[in-house]
């Protein structure tokens, strides 16, 4: 049970998993979290129902659409905070 | 050589020095008026509008980017480590400010010797000691002010509450909790 969650650790648990499910362990290297902290976390996004375990793809952990809601959130207030400056992409596409 | 006579009652002596030390001696002075003109422009320069982003324009600058949260993050990093930064006055620059300062005023004790003593003196120590009280007490004063005047200081109470703010409206919304923790 985490007694008080970090929303920039939460943030990066989102972000990883943004693109594309993702397996437990690699979402534990991307977020770059030792393994007990991981689980805390994971257990906490699992409850809150940002995040779930995907039936079709090999139990590999996905947003889901309050994750991707929250991911957002996050990334808005975080802008709108610091004013931050938010490059378009240079996709060619 | 520059020379130069001060009549102080019924005396006068006469100063001489080398050209360069013209320009040595007036370097702080002219640092000093170059760092006000600048505050001045600054001052009256309109800020850019991309300080303040309205809601509507995040959003939609958001979804014409690749932004993600690690790469939000590290501009947060670096906006608050520059905020922390102009606030700070480090002790080093302070102890070499105050030794100018001391050299400053040992520069004045000395005028009260014998005028061959005081040319190498005028010309040298003042210099000299100009520089470091400038750079040790005058700059961290007016990079305080600067601070002050420009709201560095406001800047980063209104980031960090703005932080909490978004952190207790998150779990709010997303968690059903008034506040972690």
């Amino acid at each position: 049970m985490i007694e008080r969650p970090d929303l920039f650790v939460i943030g990066r648990l989102l972000e990883g998993l943004a693109p594309a499910p993702l397996r437990r362990t690699q979402l534990q290297q991307k977020a770059g979290l030792n393994y007990t902290v991981f689980q805390r976390y994971l257990e906490f996004l699992l409850r809150l129902g940002l995040v779930q375990e995907s039936i079709d793809n090999d139990g590999r952990l996905e947003l889901t659409a309050k994750g991707v809601d929250a991911y957002r959130f996050l990334l808005e207030g975080l802008s709108r905070v610091f004013g931050l400056e938010i490059r378009p992409t240079t996709r060619g596409d | 050589m520059v020379k130069t006579t001060l009549v102080n009652g019924g005396t006068s002596t006469t100063y001489s020095a080398p050209y360069w030390a013209i320009p040595v001696s007036f370097a702080p002075a002219v640092i000093l008026l170059v760092l006000a003109l600048r505050e001045v422009y600054r001052g009256f320069s309109p800020r850019a509008p991309a300080e303040a982003p309205q809601e509507g324009s995040v959003k939609a600058a958001l979804d014409d980017s690749d932004a993600g949260w690690t790469e939000l993050v590290r501009q947060t990093q670096e906006k608050l480590t520059h905020s922390k930064h102009e606030t700070e006055i480090s002790f080093i620059p302070l102890v070499l400010g105050f030794l100018g300062g001391a050299e400053l005023a040992s520069f004045g004790i000395a005028m009260l010797l014998p005028p061959a003593y005081q040319t190498p003196l005028f010309f040298l120590l003042a210099p000299i000691g100009a520089i470091p009280f400038i750079v040790g007490i005058l700059w961290p004063l007016y990079r305080m002010f600067r601070g002050s005047v420009g709201g560095v200081q406001r800047e980063l109470e209104r980031h960090v509450d703005g932080l909490t703010h978004l952190e207790s409206e998150f779990f709010v919304r997303f968690g059903g909790l008034a506040t972690p923790g």
